[in-house]
């Protein structure tokens, strides 16, 4: 059986009526012209915040089990080095000490942070002291830390994409990204930017490092783990317990962030686990900043050659990137090149420079924010080369389309920010501090229809709701969001709804919180399940009326019949009328949905606004104010997604003005794994951040969300890159943009007071 | 961290006595903000630490005769809040109020500030034995060196990290040292020393002897404290300067201008100082005196525009006294 609805899609100007289809018993799609009652309506606090602040919601760092044994590292102090014999047996015989477990087969070790050995212990002073007492025999080698650029040309045709199924600790697969003919654009075009921009290394750096909890009772295995992954790091644990999934249980309520760096254990969490159930007892293993730093991964740095030419109109003609990523491997950078503008000759190209540092992970929209830096400050040197205003220059090179609402948000941000008043020609600002204004877009795919979301709405008989499945919370606010749209789509109290998640016993499928997907798989399956739980509670009320279930509505707590509004009973009592049973309990999965010629393939889109004061005598910079305009499809939970916005805007402002991995090319090792030197942006450096969120109905689910995690790391550091050289007339191609540097550039560029 | 044994006895004395007694294995601890991290590191590894928890007399500030005391338990938020130090000693409230974070300023004392070890990440990691270690090397030489010193260094490039020395020596202060033999007060000026004095330690402070007090003699400066960092908050300084004149209408009867994390001591800018004494104070005055105060400067290969920061506080300074 089939039905079908006329759906309002697009955003506000450009909206277009479409008809779909749908099953029968599926819920109708949240569109334009519905009236919300919550969703893009309330902000609703989170429903954790009080559980976070008094510190009763538990991390794995809170975990403490009785009789636990603390694990501590052993790592190797050298950039590159032969591991030839580990010496355990001060260490063992240190009080307090249970176990010296040594990294299997370690030959080498290829970067300073190597783990080479997990020491366990009574205490975690004991465990501290007795780290120190493992006598490892290292042959260092010759290391390299400084990346150079080779001669041969990088691989051609590569751009990166997620690739749900294959992704293995961070790693992309990469379609091919070419298309026209770039050497006669520019040959073509009126003006012509070529420069070289480069990144740095930015380690992961979670408030709550990585860590694990272990515990064997009757060969059962039990897990907490900081995770964003809730499944895999299940299966990890599995896998490390030599123990069957089905055995093997993984909570994790709540977490200090994971940025893309906790997709499963790490493989000395493995050894905890093997310690755990050697020795019987517990195990915790969470790293110190050492390890966070050093092991835990980070956003690969890059060297970027980019080319950009354009008519004197304003129309782009060609672009072309040869990337370098600067990371342990063959890492990827990704410019928005084929994705952001419209333009007919585009080449991009990536390949990695290795030094000796830990494997490169998934770090907030890997491999963009580099590119995005790159392309937008080339873009703004190229508008400066053709005299037009960076604005103007953007809008001439963006589409409209219901689905895409680059144009939109562009204007938005304009007027939010004031730009038409604020924006004056680079180099032109007067006196020793110089006011600068920048924007850069933001464009993210998005993958989620891929990801398998299934959740359960059970409706009590005392009106109580209860929506579960297996995510985890990675502090974006899924819990909230699931209330939010359960109560959107019930017609009842946010108050009403429990939600339960962060645990393998749910046993009920969620995807792992990668790609921005979360809130976009799991807000279609809470629709659905609400939705279908409700009919199912509505057929007695519906028969009591004379009428059937979908005639039923419930809004405002109170349960009508659309056609006979004298027909109504409050929710508690229509749930109090559930006969022959307790509860009603239906699971439902998320489900991708088409409609002809809206779809965009699933694009978030986004831009931001920044203004810096930039002291030419000290070479301070400021970054006072950040508009972020940016769209997730529909927002379902307005104030988180708010938040997620200010964060991807403070990290991205940290990126673009503080963050930098230091290597001593002396030994190698890292000299700022600490949060000493390691400068992350902190409040006093904070802008002020207006988080402006941009509805686009893409029915690509019966919500029309999308995700937000990503992108709005994605253009702060570009937005700001290109504020700074607005103000100084000189642009700075190399992040961060730290004092030293703006006094040398302003030096050798004669920017006067 | 090594284990230790503590102990918190009730008079300077007897501290002085136990310092006395375990040369090279006994600390002080007072705020720890400075300490606890060393030891967490491994960089020092005491078997005793000498709480001032119990001690009378280090906290507190008094004026006598126009001779400003403060206890070497001071708080840094203390002194950063403290009405009268604001008023007749800016320099210092400004100074403290910069250090670290709420957090740190709440527990540190400026006792621990004047003492502290230097922050050159080379220093506080364990795996580089440096000059300052007793090794043979400064690996700042050849290694990252940004934060590192462009004045007065050698063999080793630390910067001295303090924000209260700098103030402190503007104002002309000394401090109180008491040993087993009993008191003695030294100026700033002679309480910091160079590298190659004794790469070893920054001050002369005995092994046996604590700081219990510093002392600002009666001046009518004006004052102000500048400091330029990467972050607004929790940071250590590029560069610092801290400026005591005394001015009469445009003229500039004495200056004094000390720069912070340029030396691996609170630099003097005594060039400069003679320059402006007895001149009427302006734009191009200014210039000139920051062209002094770093004319000795020999940055390394990572931190040259130190100086260019050096120049623009000492500018900065100068012209807020002609401006007053």
């Amino acid at each position: 059986m089939a039905k079908q609805q006329k759906v309002t899609v697009g955003h506000e100007g450009h909206y277009r009526e479409v008809t779909m289809t749908l099953g029968n018993n599926d819920p109708e799609v949240w569109d334009a012209e519905r009236e919300y009652t919550l969703v893009g309506k309330k902000r609703i606090p989170r429903v954790d915040a009080i559980d976070k602040v008094t510190g009763k919601a538990k991390y794995t760092h809170d975990i403490s089990r009785p009789n636990m044994l603390y694990a501590v590292l052993v790592t190797c102090p050298h950039a590159k080095a032969r591991v030839n014999a580990v010496d355990t047996s001060e260490a063992k015989s240190m009080p307090g000490v249970v176990l010296v477990e040594l990294v299997p087969n370690l030959r080498n070790a290829n970067y300073a942070g190597t783990v080479v050995a997990v020491v366990a212990a009574d205490t975690i002073q004991q465990a501290r002291d007795a780290a120190r007492r493992v006598i490892v025999d290292y042959e260092p080698a010759a290391f390299s830390v400084i990346p150079e650029k080779p001669q041969a040309p990088a691989r051609r045709g590569r751009s990166m994409k997620f690739d749900m199924d294959k992704d293995v600790e961070g790693r992309y697969t990469l379609p091919a990204a070419e298309r026209g003919s770039v050497d006669p654009a520019f040959r073509q075009a009126d003006a012509v930017i070529e420069a070289t921009y480069t990144t740095p290394i930015t380690p992961h750096q979670c408030w709550e490092t990585h860590g694990s909890v272990s515990e064997w009772q009757n060969n059962q295995l039990t897990a907490w783990a900081s995770t964003q992954a809730l499944w895999r790091t299940r299966g990890d644990a599995a896998s490390a317990g030599q123990v069957s999934i089905s055995q093997t249980r993984l909570i994790c309520q709540h977490m200090g962030g994971g940025f893309g760096s906790k997709f499963g254990l790490e493989d000395y969490d493995a050894i905890g686990i093997q310690i755990a159930k050697r020795t019987r007892r517990p195990v915790k293993i969470v790293a110190d900043r050492w390890v966070e730093a050093t092991v835990c991964g980070y956003k690969p740095g890059a060297i970027m050659d980019v080319r950009v030419g354009a008519n004197q109109d304003g129309r782009l003609r060609a672009m072309s990137l040869k990337a370098y990523a600067i990371s342990a491997q063959d890492g990827s950078i990704d410019a928005p090149m084929l994705d952001g503008y419209t333009c007919s000759n585009v080449s991009t190209s990536t390949s990695g420079l290795s030094i000796n540092v830990v494997g490169p992970r998934a770090f907030r929209a890997p491999g963009r924010p580099q590119g995005t830096f790159a392309l937008e400050l080339a873009l703004e040197e190229l508008a400066v080369a053709i005299d037009m205003d960076p604005l103007e220059f953007r809008l001439k090179n963006v589409r409209s389309h219901p689905t895409d609402a680059r144009e939109s948000i562009l204007q938005i941000g304009a007027e939010r920010f004031g730009w038409r008043d604020k924006f004056q020609k680079h180099g032109s600002s007067p006196g020793p501090i110089k006011q600068g204004v920048g924007l850069a877009m933001c464009t993210w795919n998005y993958g989620s229809g891929a990801n398998t979301c299934t959740v359960r709405c059970t409706i009590y008989k005392d009106g109580s709701v209860e929506v579960a499945t297996g995510t985890q919370d990675l502090g974006t606010g899924n819990r909230t969001a699931m209330a939010i749209v359960a109560a959107e789509s019930l017609g009842i109290n946010v108050d009403r709804i429990q939600v339960s998640i962060g645990d393998t016993n749910i046993g009920l499928q969620a995807p792992v919180s990668w790609g921005s997907i979360s809130t976009g798989a799991i807000a279609p399956a809470v629709r659905t399940a609400t939705y279908r739980a409700q009919q199912e509670l509505f057929e007695p009320i519906a028969a009591l009326w004379n009428t059937t279930a979908d005639d039923l509505q419930c809004q405002g707590g109170v349960v009508s019949s659309k056609t006979n509004p004298g027909s109504a009973m409050p929710w508690e009592q229509a749930a109090a009328r559930m006969t022959g049973t307790s509860m009603i309990s239906v699971m439902s999965s998320n489900r991708h949905l088409n409609a002809s010629g809206v779809n965009t393939g699933a694009q978030m889109r986004g831009a931001q606004f920044a203004e810096v004061e930039v002291d030419i005598r000290t070479g301070s910079v400021r970054c006072t104010k950040i508009v972020a305009v940016h769209e997730c499809g529909k927002a379902m939970a307005q104030a988180q997604a708010e938040s997620q916005i200010c964060g991807g805007v403070v990290m991205g402002a940290s990126y673009a003005l503080k963050e930098e991995w230091i290597l001593d090319p002396t030994q190698g090792r890292p000299l700022n794994a600490n949060l000493e030197n390691y400068k992350i942006l902190g409040l006093a450096d904070a802008p002020e951040i207006e988080a402006v969120l941009v509805d686009v109905y893409d029915p690509i689910n019966c919500t029309c969300a999308k995700g937000l995690g990503e992108p709005p790391h994605i253009p702060t550091a570009a937005a700001i890159g290109c504020a700074v050289y607005n103000a100084l007339g000189v642009p700075i191609r190399d992040l961060p943009i730290t004092p030293y540097k703006v006094l040398e550039a302003a030096t050798k560029g004669g920017v006067r007071s | 961290m090594k284990a230790f044994q503590h102990v918190a006895p009730n008079s300077a004395q007897e501290l002085v006595a136990l310092l006395n007694e375990n040369p090279d294995q006994a600390k002080i601890l007072a705020g720890g903000m400075d300490l606890l991290g060393e030891m967490k590191e491994h960089i020092v590894e005491p078997d005793m630490l000498i709480s001032v928890s119990q001690l009378d007399g280090l906290a507190g500030v008094r004026t006598e005769n126009g001779i400003t005391y403060i206890g070497a338990a001071v708080t840094l938020s203390e002194l950063a809040e403290h009405a009268e130090i604001n008023h007749e000693h800016t320099v210092l409230a400004q100074a403290a109020g910069s250090v670290g974070s709420p957090q740190i300023r709440n527990r540190g004392t400026l006792g621990g500030n004047l003492c502290q070890r230097p922050r050159c990440w080379y220093y506080r990691d364990e795996q580089y034995a440096c000059f300052k270690k007793g090794g043979g090397d400064c690996f700042a030489m050849a290694g990252r060196n940004r934060y590192h010193a462009i004045l007065g260094a050698g063999p080793c490039f630390m910067v001295h990290p303090s924000d209260c020395a700098p103030a402190l020596m503007a104002l002309g202060a000394q401090v109180h040292l008491l040993g087993p033999d009993g008191s003695r007060v030294v100026p700033l000026e002679a309480f910091y020393h160079l590298p190659e004095d004794d790469v070893l330690t920054e001050t002369t402070l005995q092994a046996n002897e604590m700081l219990t007090e510093v002392e600002i003699p009666a001046h009518s400066t004006k004052s102000v404290y500048l400091k330029v960092r990467e972050k607004e908050s929790f940071d250590w300084a590029l560069a610092t300067v801290a400026a005591a004149f005394e001015m009469d209408g445009p003229y500039c009867l004495k200056a004094n201008l000390v720069m912070g994390g340029v030396a691996p001591v609170p630099w003097r800018a005594t060039q400069a100082e003679l320059l402006l004494q007895g001149q009427e104070l302006s734009a191009p005055l200014a210039t000139q005196a920051a062209e002094l105060a770093v004319t000795d400067a020999l940055p390394l290969s990572g931190n040259e525009p130190k100086v260019m920061i050096a120049k623009a506080l000492v500018t900065q300074a100068v012209k807020s006294f002609k401006v007053a």
